[in-house]
């Protein structure tokens, strides 16, 4: 009877520290995106800079829609934005604006960000004749 | 000095016994299909998944919205060959995912990862009559194939090559107990499933069982499990919040008679609503059902 007690106190150890070692991370590095704080990102190659504005009050699960507005790196000419995407590497989710409308410079899209969790965005772009594009990270409750 | 030779030499001991291993606990996802005595197996499986709701990256749990869903239904073939201490086996599998979250929805039907795997039963426990506390000991080495769709709403496998390693320890406790326990760690190779480079963390998983002998053919067991999965690499960068958590607990009973060439067994599996005790993951109710046929 002597064997049952330290066979479960090495099985509840190595649990125990199993669980201790599962550590999760809270996202760093994503934008701090809401309805009072707009996001300035600069283009890969530099060559646009993009004011992302979330609409509503906070990013939340769901549909959020974005004003965004693209400014030329040296303002020589007027760049165009032609998709919004996003990618959830870890689960191999993937969504795009079905629509995205312009006024002027300021353009607006809405996107499904159904599940919670890091989301890579990736604005394209168009300056000119060059095709350039614009990165960041949500943390989508 | 005295103790750590007695342990290594009690070690090599166990290590290297040749004696007819018992692999009759048939658990959890590491135990193996046939007896020493038995040369092949089949095991026909049906697991289904239902989706409660999720857990986010700071391990916050949210429910599904009552229009939203995450249903997966999944048949397997598990073909197993034994060669002594050794089982071979490969598992094919068939099914569907279907999901709607938010304003998306997708259902996705195709052949599930294809796993192939080898267990070797290095060492068995003691006998009642020998004062030893060493537990029986099996190894394990899974390679996951992907062969099933990884992307979209509703992916159905990883995406990648996984190999994974790892141990098993049971050990009997009166006539009517058995506990085991199952360590294994897992890396994946990169992959460009997405358009892009990405590397999936590395996954450790433990799982301890208890089981209860009612009969000596019908076993009841309760489990608890967790798995650990490291932030993935994409373009050579990381991404801090990508890595995953899941706690779960379950129960199962088997019914496996020495005699007879025909198994059957049921397990459940749940994912507790609880925040913290998982981060980045599905929250669901599983259930699978199985029938085997061993000669």
């Amino acid at each position: 009877m002597m064997r049952c007690p330290r066979f479960a106190a090495l099985a509840l150890a190595v649990l125990g520290s199993a669980l201790l070692v599962a550590c999760v991370g809270a996202p760093e590095g994503v934008a701090q995106l809401s309805g009072d704080h707009a996001l300035v990102q600069r283009s890969q190659d530099g060559s646009v800079e993009a004011t992302v504005q979330l609409d509503s009050a906070r990013l939340s699960r769901g549909v959020n829609d974005f004003s965004i507005t693209l400014r030329a790196a040296d303002g020589s000419a007027e760049p165009v934005l032609k998709s919004v995407d996003a990618v959830m590497a870890a689960h191999g989710h993937s969504a795009s604006a079905p629509n995205i409308m312009n006024d002027g410079q300021l353009f607006h899209a809405d996107l499904d960000l159904f599940m919670s969790g890091r989301w890579q965005i990736e604005l394209g772009v168009e300056l000119d004749a060059s095709s350039d594009r614009v990165e960041f990270a949500l943390d989508v409750p | 000095m005295n103790r750590i030779a007695s342990v290594l030499f009690a070690a090599i001991t166990l290590w290297t016994v040749h004696s007819a291993a018992c692999s009759c606990s048939g658990q959890g996802p590491a135990s193996a299909l046939t007896r020493p005595d038995q040369r092949w197996g089949l095991r026909l499986s049906e697991r289904l998944v239902l989706g409660q709701g999720a857990f986010n990256a700071h391990g916050s749990y949210q429910a599904f919205a009552p229009n939203e869903r995450d249903r997966s239904q999944e048949f397997a073939l598990l073909f197993a060959y034994r060669s002594r201490r050794m089982e071979l086996s490969a598992i094919a599998g068939f099914g569907a995912r279907s999901v709607a979250l938010s304003t998306s929805d997708e259902r996705n039907a195709g052949f599930a990862d294809t796993f192939l795997r080898m267990r070797y039963e290095a060492a068995e426990e003691p006998s009642p009559w020998e004062s030893s506390v060493f537990p029986s000991l099996a190894m394990l080495a899974t390679l996951r194939l992907p062969t099933a769709s990884a992307e979209g709403l509703a992916p159905r496998g990883l995406g990648t090559t996984e190999f994974a390693l790892g141990v098993v320890l049971e050990r009997s406790f009166g006539p009517k107990f058995r506990a085991g326990l199952l360590a294994e760690f897992a890396g994946r190779l990169p992959d460009t499933t997405f358009g892009y480079s990405r590397v999936l963390g590395p996954r450790a998983s433990a799982e301890g069982t208890l089981s209860y002998f009612a009969t000596p053919d019908l076993v009841i067991s309760a489990l608890v499990s967790t798995r650990w999965e490291g932030n993935v690499r994409v373009n050579q960068r990381y991404e801090s919040g990508t890595a995953q958590r899941l706690t779960e607990v379950g129960a199962a009973i088997s019914f496996q008679p020495w005699k007879s060439p025909l198994r059957a067994g049921f397990a459940q599996r749940y994912t507790p609503a609880i925040d913290n005790l998982s981060a980045n993951v599905l929250a669901a109710l599983s259930s699978e059902f199985w029938v085997g046929y061993v000669r």
